[in-house]
């Protein structure tokens, strides 16, 4: 595993738990894509093949072909290794915190003392049911759980959990989708300067850090019901004197002014929410979108258009990484969704770009600014990385 | 002498909602658990045991500090994820796969 770029909250580890932590990581990658990577061939020349024979026809949807993988022993095996894989992550990490423990929680409190930036906290935000229903990804104690005042210790766990979940694929600051997203805008289109950007459920902000480096004369926001996270992204931001404004705040009820942003964007947090949360959310982007602004929502790729197999995997993580809307939102129509917010068919918008980090900047630039702006094939993880992402302008 | 410590925070191990069962017997997921941690605590041995002779092979003699404060260059962290990816293939090697059922 690469080396996480350090930072003013960093979490020192010991040898062994560096180790454990590249270990895991592989393991994780190994089942991923060698293990994995068996799947289809089992699904097609024996499970489709059982599955014909005893209903006289191929699975329809994606839930059966489900059923029929977890009855097979390779896949139970798989799925039990990236399950047990998962839950490592989290084991390998935990030590290092609670023994730097309570002296981070003093270095946030210390790094919020001068700030260039800003943290506004508000205890009143309820923290909403999808976020405390479930340990998302499995993260023991997920984004909102504080055992002391002023505790950053989930935001710690998450930082590095994402970078021992990607392999350091997401780049030194695990901000890869972040970053491919700020580049492709800024190629794709020169015009737009935005004076103020949003970002709705940053987690510890790894994705809009990027957004100050490459639009450096924009005031940058950003958004999430959990304080814990705040607090580290608040101090992380301002370590890397790469300051932001960071409030607690439901995207479904913002506090924000009217037509106040240019941009409003999230990275990967829908699939996290509900139906009913992303409607209202949804809603208040409009709301808060300056007329000609952009809303953009980099997510998971869409099931509609997937054969059943492939929609069974990339929909695993819903049944068994504790994702539970990562499903109902796949098989979401989002232009549909948008148009239901007041966004018109006309002004919808997609993203397919390559991971800035994997690809030659050439290379990377031609898919911007190409006549289709779009990357010519999508996957999830692997050889060829590409993101994802949705939005529509708002009418000028 | 007396200090006053601050409180230690101890975070939870196990993650809020069901676990996922996957085979008829939940003893095998456990068993998975185990046999993937065993195998983590193996390539942490290995990885301490190519510390000690990369500093040994450099110093001649050395600390169980030294140990403690080397951290893999690029170089060898490859070099290991090389060993790694090895290891893993020899130790989680699936059974060939066979055709369809009857």
């Amino acid at each position: 595993m690469a080396s996480q770029a350090p930072h003013g909250l960093t979490v020192d580890s010991t040898h062994d738990e560096y180790a454990l932590q590249s270990y895991v990581s592989a393991l994780r990658m190994f089942t991923l894509q060698e293990i994995g990577g068996g799947l289809r061939g089992v699904y097609e020349s024996r499970v489709k093949p059982s599955f014909e024979k005893n209903k006289g026809r191929a699975p329809k949807d994606e839930h059966e072909v489900r059923h029929a993988m977890m009855d097979d022993p390779y896949c139970r095996t798989w799925s039990s290794m990236m399950r047990s894989a998962q839950e490592m992550i989290w084991d390998s990490i935990i030590p290092s915190i609670e023994r730097a423990q309570p002296d981070l929680n003093s270095k946030a409190t210390a790094l919020a003392k001068t700030p260039k930036g800003s943290l506004t906290l508000n205890p009143e935000v309820d923290v909403p049911r999808y976020v405390t229903a479930s340990d998302i990804h499995l993260m023991p104690g997920n984004y909102h759980s504080e055992r002391a005042p002023g505790d950053v210790s989930q935001g710690a766990l998450y930082d590095r959990g994402v970078y021992v979940y990607a392999g350091g694929h997401g780049g030194p600051y695990g901000d890869s989708i972040g970053r491919s997203l700020a580049q492709h805008l800024k190629i794709r289109f020169p015009d737009f300067r935005p004076e103020r950007i949003l970002d709705i459920g940053c987690t510890v902000g790894h994705n809009i850090l990027p957004f100050v480096d490459i639009y450096p004369d924009s005031e940058v926001h950003a958004i999430d019901v959990s304080a814990p996270v705040l607090r580290y992204a608040h101090g992380r931001a301002e370590s890397l004197n790469q300051p932001m404004h960071l409030h607690q705040m439901n995207g479904e009820d913002m506090s924000f002014e009217d037509e106040s942003f240019d941009l409003v964007l999230s990275v990967v947090t829908f699939h996290e929410t509900s139906r009913t949360a992303m409607k209202k959310i949804l809603s208040e982007c409009h709301r808060v979108l300056k007329p000609g602004g952009l809303m953009i929502h980099m997510e998971l790729p869409r099931t509609a258009e997937m054969d059943p197999f492939d929609a069974f995997y990339i929909d695993w993580d819903s049944y068994y990484n504790n994702e539970p809307f990562y499903q109902a939102f796949t098989s979401t129509d989002l232009k549909a969704a948008y148009a239901d917010a007041g966004f018109s068919d006309e002004d919808y918008m997609e993203v397919m770009t390559p991971d800035v980090y994997s690809v030659p900047q050439e290379i990377f630039g031609a898919a911007a600014s190409g006549p289709e702006n779009k990357a010519e094939r999508y996957g999830r993880l692997g050889e060829s990385i590409h993101w994802t992402g949705w939005g529509a302008w708002k009418k000028g | 002498m007396t200090q006053k410590a601050e409180p230690k925070i101890t975070l939870p191990r196990d993650a809020k909602g069901k676990r996922s069962v996957f085979f008829d017997d939940p003893a095998i997921d456990q068993m998975m658990t185990f046999i993937l941690e065993l195998s983590a605590e193996v390539s942490v041995v290995y990885d301490r045991l190519d510390t000690m002779e990369r500093l040994l092979d450099d110093k001649g003699t050395i600390s169980r500090d030294d140990i403690e404060a080397y951290r893999p260059n690029e170089d060898v962290e490859a070099a290991r994820n090389e060993r790694r990816e090895a290891y893993l293939k020899r130790v989680f090697r699936m059974h060939p796969e066979p055709g369809p059922k009857d």
